[in-house]
């Protein structure tokens, strides 16, 4: 299990997390939501180990976080960024190729270059495994930077389990690449039980594919329940500080749906 | 592909050895080389064709190559360091920090440093652009490590600010230099592997193979950093390490040439971009191909040098100048033309 | 400037009477064999006044008196020197000055098996006379050497005996070059310094060492009643006349009585052979009355 307990981050005198305690365990899906600045970016940061808990600690299967090795860490724990610059002409194979540069050690060349192929099967990107990186939209580039991140945790790591950590995958993707990166990431944590935390946007999105989410709110974590729970409109209300209503899914009834009100045309509800 | 250039560079050694003012055929190069080894052969040479090819030739080649090796992959591993194809080993400061204590000592070295000068001879003039080069690149490392990480941002800036500071104490130097003096630095900073010994190889052999065998080991982390450096990270690779340890050995390399040889330009920014166009960004292929082929142009580069305007030399900077900015310019225009 | 082009024509004849005063000494010398490479324009001169000219392989880029010295192979600049440049020519002998370099080429060249000779640059008139006895020695060409020091000598006392006679010394100044912006004005510590004193004349420039680049109320400060220009120079500005409009010039009592005067800068700062006789006209100009100067240009 990945656990965060009681972890604080502060940089200069402005706290980013509030003494935020969570579970992520193997096999189940995480979304992380929250306004904009709820401190969702420090979390994942703190949880890749980019940014440094003030106080609280971290472990990872079992171990506190700073006792693991970085090759060892590599090997259990994907970290999918928001957006990649890479900037020089790397054919898309290489760079899911770079997804196994922490197994150039104990895999033959060949063998990283059988898993980066699934990789890319898995994906659905086998087919622009020749094309040039910068070449591509931006919805291929994060399929692309996906398959990498799952080719970086593709077998399993001894008995040890092994975690993703996703940075807004669905932001700039158009609806079917939305659904289709959640798809290929809720296959792989029932296949592969691995924990994957996803900062989510869309809370319908998040209602779909996630076991549990948790509620970011200034720093602080606020709840972390199924959907559910979590999905009730005082709630999202106080948190987002908007109006909505809850029905359920046509086609899933268990799955709640969020419906946002309308928003009154700006001064009119002030006279 | 880096069998090509291998075999191109080998042969390439021995037309040099071979080829130059002093007339000497491959066979009896050979014949000299064996002899030397203690294998005489029936090949009939002079003594002044073996004091030239071994005494003259041989540490000329060796260092020849060495140099323009070292150059190239600095060049390489800065542009993967700064993820900019522009980027250049002067950006950190070394040749800038090498040419203001090459001044320094050119122009003080009756005043202030004749006790130096006493002691050290004429390794005065290297030593000192050494420790100059280091002082200035860790001078602007220190600036841009903000305790904990180097900020790649703050290292350029860092690096264009000191450059500026160096370069004016240089022309304040430059400035109270009499005419001899200038006409000496001068020719410095044009570089030249004239007058290159056994003991300059000596001197710098260490510090260029270390560049030159370390730097290619960093292939797959300088691939990562490309990616960025929070996602080399998550690939496993100590990364504020690796900053470091590129940092620190482009500097020694850097250093270690522009004190022997002067200030040779291009060879770190051309030699890596016609790799690139040629096999890719892969470091794997990018690093010891840039080894390659830099030593490869310096070579040819030096070839032309000493026989250009033969019996006299032409220093070496503006030969890999002319070559080297055309092609530049070329690449500037062509990447125009692909971005629109 | 016919001043000038008189006494070199003069000065040939006084070569070629050497030439031909040391034919004997030649022949009998064995040193047929000798194959030397001069850097340096003064030694070259005193190789050539020694007769030795057979003898030269190849001169540098400051070999430029005689003219006939700079149809031989060349060796390139004197500080850029490359060593397998130089023994390609098969040179027995190195007679270089002591600004030839890198030192590293010169130990090259020393260890191949040249005999390397440097030779100190001393801008006075026992520097010119020491070269002389010194490559002459060299050479086996004593007796030659000795009958040249002798000449040597003799100009210089024409130009001591001059000197004792003048009652004052005018302020001069000398431009280096005058290219672009403010030109470099030679101070303390150069051959146009100790050109200028020999001429009889005083160096208004000479509270810095070295040649600077002075602005033009340095120069209207240092009120020089006679300026001297480089052939160079004026050959680029495009004529005496112009020389006149450069910035603070007009101002100055040289440029006010048009004493502007153009030198041979080879045969003045080479302090070669040339350098006795190239002061002594120096100072024949420098103590011209200013209208006798206005006739004359």
């Amino acid at each position: 299990m990945l656990i965060a307990d009681q972890i604080s981050v502060q940089i200069g005198s402005k706290s980013l997390l509030k003494q935020v305690s969570l579970t992520l365990c193997p096999g189940e899906v995480l979304a992380v939501v929250g306004p904009n600045g709820a401190g969702k970016s420090s979390l994942l940061r703190t949880l890749s180990g980019e940014l440094s808990p003030h106080s609280g600690s971290l472990s990872l299967n079992g171990r506190l976080l700073p006792g693991w090795d970085a090759g060892q860490l590599a090997k259990m724990r994907g970290v999918l960024p928001q957006s990649s610059a890479l900037a020089f002409r790397f054919s898309v194979r290489d760079v899911v190729l770079m997804g196994r540069s922490p197994h150039r050690k104990t895999h033959s060349h060949n063998q990283n270059l059988v898993i980066t192929e699934q990789a890319l099967a898995l994906t659905d990107t086998a087919h622009l495994a020749g094309r040039i990186y910068t070449t591509l939209s931006g919805g291929e580039r994060q399929r692309v930077q996906l398959a990498r991140v799952l080719a970086q945790i593709w077998e399993p790591c001894g008995e040890l389990q092994r975690y993703l950590l996703l940075d807004e995958p669905t932001s700039a993707l158009d609806l079917a690449h939305q659904h289709a990166v959640l798809a290929i990431t809720r296959r792989f944590a029932d296949s592969q039980n691995t924990g994957v935390l996803a900062i989510l946007h869309d809370l319908n999105l998040a209602a779909l594919y996630a076991d549990r989410i948790a509620v970011l709110h200034d720093g602080s974590l606020i709840v972390t329940d199924t959907p559910q729970g979590v999905l009730n409109s005082s709630l999202i209300q106080q948190v987002f500080q908007y109006p909505v209503s809850i029905g359920s899914h046509p086609l899933y009834p268990a799955c709640p749906l969020l419906i946002p009100h309308r928003q009154a045309p700006p001064g009119i509800s002030a006279r | 592909m880096l069998l090509g250039l291998w075999l191109l560079l080998s042969l390439s050694c021995l037309l040099v050895l071979g080829n130059g003012v002093v007339n000497i055929s491959p066979g009896q190069a050979l014949a000299i080389l064996a002899d030397s080894l203690g294998w005489h052969t029936a090949w009939p040479f002079s003594h002044e064709q073996q004091t030239v090819l071994l005494a003259i030739r041989a540490p000329r080649l060796v260092l020849g190559l060495l140099v323009g090796g070292s150059l190239a992959v600095s060049g390489a591993a800065m542009q993967g360091l700064f993820r900019n194809p522009l980027a250049d080993p002067a950006l950190i400061g070394i040749s800038s920090g090498a040419a203001l204590a090459a001044v320094a000592v050119i122009v003080l070295q009756n005043t202030l440093f004749s006790g130096l000068a006493v002691l050290l001879g004429h390794y005065l003039l290297p030593v000192a652009a050494i420790c100059g080069g280091f002082t200035v690149s860790w001078l602007v490392y220190r600036l841009a490590d903000s305790g904990d990480r180097l900020d790649i941002g703050s290292l350029l800036l860092a690096g264009i600010a000191i450059n500026a500071l160096a370069g004016s104490a240089t022309g304040l130097l430059v400035y109270i230099s009499n005419d001899d003096q200038l006409r000496t630095l001068t020719f410095w900073s044009m570089g030249s592997l004239s007058g290159v010994g056994w003991d300059s190889v000596l001197l710098g052999a260490p510090f260029l193979a270390l560049n030159l065998i370390v730097l290619p080991l960093l292939a797959y982390p300088l691939n990562a950093l490309l990616l960025g450096e929070a996602e080399a990270g998550h690939l496993g690779f100590p990364v504020e390490r690796l900053k470091t340890a590129i940092v620190a050995l482009v500097a020694l390399g850097v250093g270690t040439a522009v004190a022997l040889t002067g200030i040779i330009g291009f060879i770190g920014l051309v030699v890596p971009h016609l790799l690139r166009l040629l096999v890719g960004p892969d470091h794997r292929w990018l690093l010891p191909g840039s080894a390659l082929l830099g030593a490869l142009l310096l070579l040819c580069s030096d070839y032309l040098a000493r026989t250009l305007a033969a019996p006299a030399e032409v220093p070496i900077g503006i030969i890999t100048g002319v070559l080297g900015s055309p092609f530049f310019l070329w690449l500037l225009f062509r990447q125009k033309i692909m971005g629109h | 400037m016919h001043n000038l082009t008189s006494w070199k024509r003069q000065l040939m004849r006084f070569t070629l009477l050497v030439a031909v005063g040391c034919h004997g000494a030649t022949a009998t010398a064995d040193e047929d064999a000798d194959r030397i490479v001069s850097v340096g324009g003064a030694l070259t001169e005193i190789i050539y006044a020694l007769d030795a000219q057979s003898h030269l392989v190849g001169v540098d880029t400051t070999s430029l008196w005689p003219e006939s010295a700079q149809t031989l192979p060349q060796v390139g600049y004197m500080r850029a020197l490359s060593a397998e440049g130089i023994l390609s020519l098969t040179p027995d002998r190195l007679i270089a000055s002591a600004h030839a370099g890198p030192p590293p080429v010169l130990e090259q060249i020393r260890s191949a098996g040249v005999e390397v000779s440097i030779f100190p640059e001393d801008y006075s008139e026992a520097g010119v006379i020491n070269k002389i006895t010194a490559v002459a020695e060299l050479l086996s060409k004593q007796a030659a050497g000795t009958k040249l020091a002798h000449t040597i000598r003799a100009d210089f006392q024409q130009l001591a005996d001059w000197r004792a006679k003048l009652t004052r010394h005018p302020k001069v100044l000398f431009f280096m070059a005058v290219s672009h912006g403010a030109p470099l004005v030679s101070g303390r510590d150069t051959p146009a310094d100790a050109m200028i004193r020999l001429a009889g004349g005083s160096n208004a420039a000479s509270d810095f060492s070295g040649n600077k680049a002075i602005g033009s109320e340095t120069i209207i400060a240092a009120a020089p009643e006679v300026i001297l220009l480089t052939d160079i120079s004026v050959n680029a500005l495009g004529g005496l006349d112009k020389c006149y409009q450069l910035p603070g010039i007009a101002q100055t009592p040289a440029g006010e009585n048009r004493r502007l005067i153009v030198v041979d800068t080879l045969a003045l700062l080479g302090f070669g052979l040339r350098s006795g006789q190239a002061a002594l006209a120096l100072a024949k100009q420098l103590h011209q009355q200013p209208n006798a100067a206005a006739h004359a240009e």
